[in-house]
């Protein structure tokens, strides 16, 4: 039986890994593919986001995965392999989609040197994101991007319609000049560009030889932080609060992401995504996946506080409620 | 708002902005006063509950005391007086071009 092949899918955070692949499973060239989903933080939301026609192949794997690698990724992709294995799911390749803060390296390196993995699957592909807005900022300041384009064999520009690619492009060949560059268009991406090359590409090999003895490398104080509420938040407040939230933490802010009950219109999940102080307009997802209707945001910066975003959001909330 | 909450609300903004700084905070019925103190400025925050809504005030060392409506104003007054080097941040609605 020849290996399955892999392929991870990286980039940085809210660069819009997940949107991509949410339009890509819409693609019937991409049925039979089993997604192994990795989110920094305790609560898991892509996972939620994520709506594949085949749920059972979606798997989630939360914490670090390149800090956590070997033990984490052999497992979950063991545990598909198994149900594969035994008939329960059918699938043919891999995806990974890595946290917006994981170093590919030890992921790669993972794949390569995992005893129990070898000769079940094979890397065929490092696809990372690199964001128009602010991606070439992005890349600057923060080690993860740089080795998430460095180890990619291609770089997809995003959110395209909201920037000219040209910086992000230029920014992106400054750490890889072997990658081939795509353009997304408005979070589409020819599936194929996800699926194992015909051969193996140059830029793939020096992935390879490059993630040998590396060592994960993180932006110095960053930090996740949590919010789960039950009350449903009033529409005002949830604006109010993020305005604040930007005024506080400033570009240290890395992303914001997450579902929200909205006062006015609690049958239906609003998704906030927010990367640095850009935020997309709230998109409603039709019903709560899985039953589960509490508001659950995530926060990712810089020397974030455990438990603050939940105390400016009461004070707002209390704010709002003495004006009305 | 109580006097823990504040003192976590000003705590959280303290170490997102890198400032070492002594903080206290009292409480006089329902007017809670924080005082904040490091090498770059001395500041004094109160927060009281008005019949028009919360009212917050921000006042350097030798400066006029100013008020807020709300905790965002706040945030912008503590963050110019205690870290000025930081840049501010505005929520920004993407809109496509290409639309």
């Amino acid at each position: 039986m020849s290996p399955l092949p892999l392929t991870v899918l990286t980039g940085f955070l809210g660069s819009g890994k997940t949107t991509l692949l949410r339009h890509a499973f819409t693609d019937p060239r991409l049925a039979g593919t089993a997604v192994i989903v990795n989110e920094f933080g305790a609560v898991g939301l892509d996972h939620d986001l994520l709506e594949s026609a085949e749920e059972d192949l979606v798997a989630l794997s939360t914490g670090c995965l390149c800090c956590a690698v070997r033990g984490d990724l052999g497992r979950t992709i063991g545990g598909l392999l198994a149900r594969r294995a035994t008939g329960e799911i059918a699938f043919e390749r891999l995806v990974i989609e890595t946290s917006g803060l994981a170093d590919p390296a030890p992921i790669v390196q993972a794949l390569a040197l995992d005893t129990a993995l070898q000769g079940l699957v094979v890397l065929a592909r490092i696809v990372a994101t690199v964001d128009a807005v602010t991606g070439p900022q992005t890349l600057a300041n923060h080690p993860e991007a740089r080795k998430q384009v460095a180890f990619a064999d291609t770089l997809v520009l995003t959110k395209t319609d909201l920037a000219p690619p040209q910086p992000a492009e230029q920014a992106g060949r400054r750490y890889n000049a072997t990658a081939a560059i795509i353009l997304a268009d408005r979070g589409y991406l020819d599936p194929t560009h996800l699926l194992p090359p015909a051969e193996p590409s140059e830029a793939l090999a020096i992935a390879l030889a490059q993630a040998k003895d590396a060592e994960a490398e993180h932006t110095e104080g960053l930090a996740t932080v949590t919010l789960v509420r039950d009350a449903p938040v009033p529409a005002i407040a949830l604006t109010l609060f993020l305005e604040a939230l930007a005024e506080a933490s400033g570009p240290d802010l890395l992303r914001i992401k997450g579902m929200v009950q909205i006062a006015e219109a609690p049958e239906t999940p609003a998704v906030v995504h927010g990367v640095q102080h850009v935020f997309h307009a709230l998109e409603w997802m039709d019903a709560w996946p899985g039953g589960d209707r509490r508001t659950r945001l995530v926060f990712i910066g810089r020397h974030l506080m455990p438990g603050w975003p939940r105390l400016l959001l009461n004070q707002i909330e209390r704010e709002v409620a003495a004006a009305s | 708002m109580n006097p823990a909450e504040l003192e976590a609300l000003l705590s959280g903004l303290l170490r997102m902005w890198q400032v070492q700084a002594a903080l206290s905070v009292s409480a006089n019925g329902e007017t809670l006063t924080a005082r904040i103190e490091c090498d770059a400025a001395a500041v004094t925050v109160g927060h009281n509950v008005q019949p028009f809504g919360i009212v917050w005030h921000v006042q350097e060392t030798g400066k006029r005391r100013r008020a807020h409506s709300s905790a965002i104003g706040m945030i912008r007054h503590l963050r110019e007086a205690l870290a000025p080097e930081r840049g501010a941040a505005r929520v920004v609605f993407a809109k496509s071009f290409a639309e």
